[in-house]
C-alpha cells in the first residue's frame, strides 16, 4: 500500500495522461464483513480516441469492475481514471451524471432494456435524461431522428415500435448498442456484449461493432471472457490477478 | 423529460398501479360517502327543526302555556334581529275518519296561525293544495281544491296505467274508459286470477283512493254550488243579530245553516285541517315511492281533543270534539311529524284545548283566566346563522321576558325556555356530531392503511425494477430524478384513484337511495328506516368541502406511500443495482 501512495503522488507531477480515457494504477477491494476481496491490484492504461481495445479475462476475474470505474459508475479504492486529461475523482456527482450521460455509452451482457418501452424510446432514454421536460419539444424531431437512423442502420429499422419481448436476443443487444449511441458518446463500454447470444449472433454483434469503429471511427473498450474473440479484434489486453498483461 | 415519460410509461403498463388506484379510489369514496351522509343528515335535521319550529322556541315548562302572547310577540319583534315570530299550540288528541266507525289513530294537534306562520317556519313548502303559495291559509277557495283534486287524478291514473299496462291493454275501449270513471269498475275489470298477491293489494288500495277522490271532488263541487246560498244566510243571521231579532229567529236561521252545511258537509273555514301526509291508515306508499292518499281535501274527520289548558279535576277529563273538514296536507319530510302531526287554526285549538279566555261569571270584564298558548316560535334575521348568533337573539329575547314577567305576572306559571333549535334538538344532534367524529377517526385509520398500501405497492415496484433503476443511472439520470419518477408515479396513482373515487363516491350519494331500494329489493333488508332515522330519504348531498380535502389527502397519501420507496431508488448505488439478481 505504501508503495501505491508514493506512486500517486509521483503522478500528480503533471505528466498528464493524454489518452481518451487513461486508468492509472486502479485499485478495487470489496469488503463483506471481515474478508476483503482484492479485484483489482494496479490497473493502469490509456486509450487512444480511436481505439477498439478488448479485454480479456476468466470469469470474475473483475472485467466489469475495471469497466465500471472506467464509465464513473463505481469509484476506485484508489488510484485515477483521468478523462481527457481531467482527474474524475475531483468530479462532483452531477458532473459524473453529466459525464456518463453524455460521454460514456454503455452495453450489458444482458441487454437491460426497460420493458415497458419500445424500441425507438428505449434508445431515445439518455437523450431523454439529457434534455428537460421543457427543452425536450425543441429537441424531440431531432433526436428522434437520430435514433431512426442508428436504427436502420443497425438493422432495426423495422423493429422500432417493437417492445424489447417481441425481440431476439441479437436484436436486443442491438436496441442496447443503439441507446448506447444515441448521444454521441466518445467512449462505448462494452460489458461482454456476446456472453448471451450464440456464436452466430455473436459475431453479428461484434460485427456491428467494428463497422461503428470503422466507420464512424467510435473509440470501443469491450471486456470478453472469450480469448479468441478478443484476439480477433483491435488492441487486446489480458486481465489477470488484478493486473492488465499485454 | 424521463421523469414524466416514464412516470406515464409505468402507468400503462403496472396492474400494481391500478391496484393502487383502486384501493385509493375505494377509500375515497367511502370517505366521500360517510361524510356526506352525515354532514347531510345534520344539515337535513337543522333545516328540519327550523322549519318546523323556528330558529328559536320560548315554552314554558309544563302544559299550562303562556298568557299575553301577542303583546309578548309584539315586544320581542321590535328587537332588529328578530324578523317574525307566532304563537303556537301543541295538543294531543284521536283522529277519526266521518263514515269509517272502525279507523282511530292517536295525533298531535298543532294550533296554528295562517299566513303568518310561514314568516317564522317553512311550513308552506311542503302543501298540497296550496303547493307553491307564500301565503297558506285554511279558507282555500274550494275551488283551488277540487283543480287539484283533478291533477291528482291524472297522477292516481297515471300510476294505475304504469302499473297494469297489460291488464288494461286486454281492455275495450269502453272498458279501459269506464276503469277511469269509477274506482269500483275499475277494481273489477283489472282483477286477475294469476296475479300476485301483492299486485292485487295494491289494486285494491288504487282503486279505493281513486274511488275516495271521486266522492270528495264531488263534496266539494256541491258545497261550491250552495255556498251562494249559505253566505246570504250567514248575512241575514248577522244582520238579524244586529237588529236584536228573536232569539227564535235567529235559532231558525241557524238551523237552516247547520242543514244546508250537514248536507253538503264542507266545514268553515275555523273548523279545516291540514293533515301531516303519512299519517298511518290514511296513506299507503308504492314501491316507487309514491305516496298515495286515502283521505283527500273534501273528506271530514273527527278530532277528539284532550284538553291540557286547564287544571285537572278528579272526575276526570272528557275530550273535546271537533268536526274538521281536510282542506290540505303537508309533507315536512321529517317521518315523526308527517305520521303524528295534523294542523288546525289557532283559535279553534285554544278553544278544544281549554285555554281559552275565562271570565269572572259575576263580571264580564274580569278575566279569570287570560288566553293562552303552548309556545312561541320565533324567526331570526339573516341567511347562514351561526348557534353563537342565535345565542344572543334568545339572550335578548330572555331579557326582555324578565321585564315582560315582572308587568305581566300570569303570563307564565311555571319557567320558561327561551331555547335555539340546536339546544331543543340537542339529543339527536350531539350523539351524530359525536358518531361523525368516529367515523373521521375510522377515515383517518383507513387513510393510514392506503398509506401503508402505495407504500407497500411502490416497495415492490421499486424492487422489481431495480436493474432498470442502475440503467438509468447508469446513463446519466440523478437520484432525485429517478425518484421524482416514483413520486410522480404516486402523485398520479394518488390522483386519479382520488378521482375516480370522488366520481365514484358522488353517483353513490346521488343515487343512494335508488340504491337503498335496490338492496331492499334484493336483499329484503333496508338499512336506513324511516322510523329510525326521522327522514323519509337518506340525504344524498354530497358535502364538497370535505370532497375537496379527501381529494388532496388521498393526492398526499399517493406521494407519502411512495416517499420511502423513492428515496430507495434515489440512493441506490448503480453498481449495485446493476448487479441485482
Ligand atoms: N459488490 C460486490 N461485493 C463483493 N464482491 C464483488 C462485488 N462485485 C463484484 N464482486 C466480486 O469481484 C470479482 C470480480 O467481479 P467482476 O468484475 O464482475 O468479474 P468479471 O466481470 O470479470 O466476471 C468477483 O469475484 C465478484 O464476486
Ligand atoms: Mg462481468
Amino acid at each position: 500500500m505504501s508503495k501505491h501512495r508514493e506512486k500517486t503522488t509521483t503522478e500528480t507531477t503533471p505528466t498528464l495522461p493524454e489518452g481518451l480515457v487513461s486508468a492509472r494504477d486502479l485499485h478495487k477491494t470489496y469488503r463483506m464483513g471481515k474478508v476483503s476481496l482484492e479485484v483489482l491490484r494496479g490497473v493502469s492504461f490509456d486509450v487512444q480516441p480511436g481505439e477498439f481495445i478488448t479485454i480479456y479475462g476468466h470469469s470474475g476475474s473483475g472485467k466489469s469492475t475495471l469497466l465500471h470505474l472506467l464509465g464513473l459508475l463505481d469509484e476506485p479504492t484508489s488510484g485515477q481514471v483521468f478523462l481527457e486529461q481531467t482527474d474524475t475523482s475531483s468530479f462532483s456527482r452531477n458532473h459524473r451524471n453529466a459525464v456518463r450521460n453524455r460521454d460514456v455509452g454503455f452495453v450489458f451482457q444482458f441487454y437491460y432494456l426497460l420493458p415497458e418501452l419500445t424500441v425507438l424510446e428505449n434508445t431515445l432514454l439518455p437523450a431523454m435524461v439529457e434534455h428537460s421536460t421543457l427543452a425536450w419539444p425543441g429537441q424531440n424531431k431531432a433526436l428522434r431522428q437520430r435514433a431512426e437512423e442508428l436504427l436502420a442502420e443497425l438493422g432495426l429499422g423495422d423493429r422500432m415500435k417493437h417492445r424489447p419481448k417481441e425481440l431476439s436476443g441479437g436484436e436486443r443487444q442491438r436496441t442496447a448498442i443503439a441507446r448506447a449511441l444515441v448521444n454521441q458518446p466518445k467512449l462505448l463500454l462494452a460489458d461482454e456484449p456476446t456472453g448471451n447470444l450464440d456464436s452466430k449472433t455473436g459475431k453479428k454483434i461484434i460485427d456491428v461493432l467494428l463497422r461503428l469503429h470503422r466507420n464512424h471511427k467510435q473509440t470501443i473498450l469491450m471486456v470478453t471472457h472469450d480469448e479468441e474473440l478478443a484476439q480477433q479484434v483491435g488492441r487486446s489486453l489480458y486481465l489477470t490477478d488484478g493486473k492488465l498483461v499485454k | 423529460m424521463y421523469k414524466l415519460f416514464l412516470c406515464l410509461r409505468y402507468l400503462r403498463s403496472k396492474a400494481f398501479a391500478y391496484f393502487g388506484m383502486l384501493c385509493v379510489a375505494l377509500s375515497v369514496c367511502l370517505m366521500l360517502i360517510s361524510v356526506s351522509v352525515f354532514t347531510g343528515f345534520l344539515n337535513k335535521i337543522e333545516k328540519a327543526a327550523k322549519g318546523l319550529f323556528g330558529d328559536i322556541v320560548i315554552e314554558p315548562y309544563g302544559e299550562r302555556g303562556l298568557a299575553h302572547y301577542d303583546e309578548f310577540i309584539a315586544e320581542i319583534t321590535k328587537i332588529p334581529d328578530v324578523e317574525a315570530a307566532d304563537p303556537f299550540i301543541l295538543g294531543l288528541g284521536v283522529l277519526s275518519v266521518e263514515g269509517d266507525s272502525h279507523y282511530r289513530q292517536t295525533v298531535q294537534i298543532a294550533g296554528i296561525r295562517l299566513p303568518s306562520r310561514a314568516r317564522v317556519t317553512d311550513f308552506e313548502e311542503g302543501l298540497f293544495v296550496q303547493e307553491g303559495t307564500a301565503n297558506p291559509t285554511f279558507d282555500v277557495p274550494l275551488n283551488e281544491a277540487v283543480a287539484r283534486l283533478e291533477v291528482y287524478q291524472k297522477f292516481l291514473r297515471a300510476i294505475v296505467e304504469r302499473e297494469f299496462a297489460a291488464e288494461l291493454a286486454t281492455l275495450t275501449p269502453e272498458r279501459r274508459q269506464a276503469c277511469f270513471q269509477s274506482g269500483i269498475l275499475m277494481e273489477h275489470y283489472l282483477t286477475r286470477d294469476e296475479q300476485s298477491a301483492g299486485k292485487r293489494q295494491l289494486l285494491r288500495r288504487l282503486s279505493s283512493a281513486y274511488r275516495n277522490l271521486d266522492e270528495a271532488k264531488t263534496r266539494l263541487e256541491q258545497a261550491q254550488l250552495r255556498a251562494g246560498e249559505l253566505a246570504a244566510l250567514r248575512d241575514e243571521l248577522a244582520q238579524a243579530k244586529q237588529r236584536g231579532a228573536t232569539a227564535d229567529e235567529q235559532l231558525d236561521l241557524k238551523e237552516k245553516i247547520e242543514d244546508i252545511t250537514d248536507a253538503v258537509r264542507i266545514h268553515p273555514a275555523g273548523n279545516r285541517v291540514i293533515l301531516g301526509l303519512g299519517i298511518p291508515g290514511l296513506t299507503f306508499r308504492t314501491d316507487k315511492g309514491e305516496t298515495i292518499r286515502y283521505l283527500m281535501p273534501g273528506h271530514n274527520i273527527f278530532l277528539y281533543v284532550v284538553p291540557l289548558g286547564r287544571r285537572f279535576t278528579s272526575e276526570g277529563i272528557q275530550p273535546n270534539i271537533g268536526k274538521f273538514t281536510i282542506i290540505d296536507d303537508n309533507l315536512s319530510g321529517v317521518h315523526s311529524i308527517d305520521s303524528k302531526m295534523v294542523y288546525i287554526p289557532f283559535d279553534t285549538l285554544q278553544t278544544l284545548n281549554n285555554m281559552y279566555e275565562e271570565v269572572s261569571p259575576d263580571d264580564p270584564s274580569k278575566v279569570v283566566e287570560p288566553k293562552r298558548c303552548s309556545q312561541i316560535h320565533v324567526k331570526v334575521r339573516g341567511e347562514n346563522l351561526t348557534e353563537p348568533d342565535l345565542r344572543r337573539t334568545a339572550a335578548k329575547i330572555q331579557e326582555l321576558w324578565g321585564d315582560f314577567l315582572k308587568r305581566h305576572p300570569d303570563a307564565a306559571v311555571s319557567d320558561v325556555g327561551i331555547e335555539t333549535w340546536r339546544q331543543r334538538q340537542q339529543q339527536v344532534v350531539e350523539p351524530l356530531e359525536k358518531q361523525r367524529t368516529l367515523v373521521i377517526i375510522v377515515i383517518a385509520v383507513i387513510w393510514v392503511v392506503v398509506v401503508v398500501l402505495i407504500f407497500v405497492i411502490f416497495y415492490t415496484i421499486v424492487t422489481q425494477k431495480t436493474r432498470e433503476i442502475g440503467v438509468l443511472k447508469a446513463v446519466g439520470a440523478s437520484g432525485w430524478g429517478v425518484a421524482g419518477v416514483f413520486l410522480g408515479y404516486g402523485a398520479v396513482v394518488g390522483l386519479i384513484g382520488s378521482v375516480v373515487g370522488t366520481l365514484g363516491g358522488w353517483v353513490f350519494v346521488k343515487n343512494i337511495n335508488a340504491i337503498q331500494d335496490w338492496v331492499a329489493d334484493v336483499f329484503g333488508y333496508r338499512v336506513w328506516s324511516r322510523d329510525q332515522f326521522m327522514f323519509d330519504l337518506i340525504p344524498n348531498e354530497v358535502d364538497w368541502n370535505a370532497a375537496i380535502f379527501i381529494l388532496a389527502s388521498s393526492i398526499l397519501a399517493g406521494l407519502l406511500g411512495a416517499l420511502l420507496p423513492a428515496i430507495r431508488a434515489a440512493r441506490m448505488q448503480p453498481v449495485e443495482a446493476l448487479r441485482y439478481e
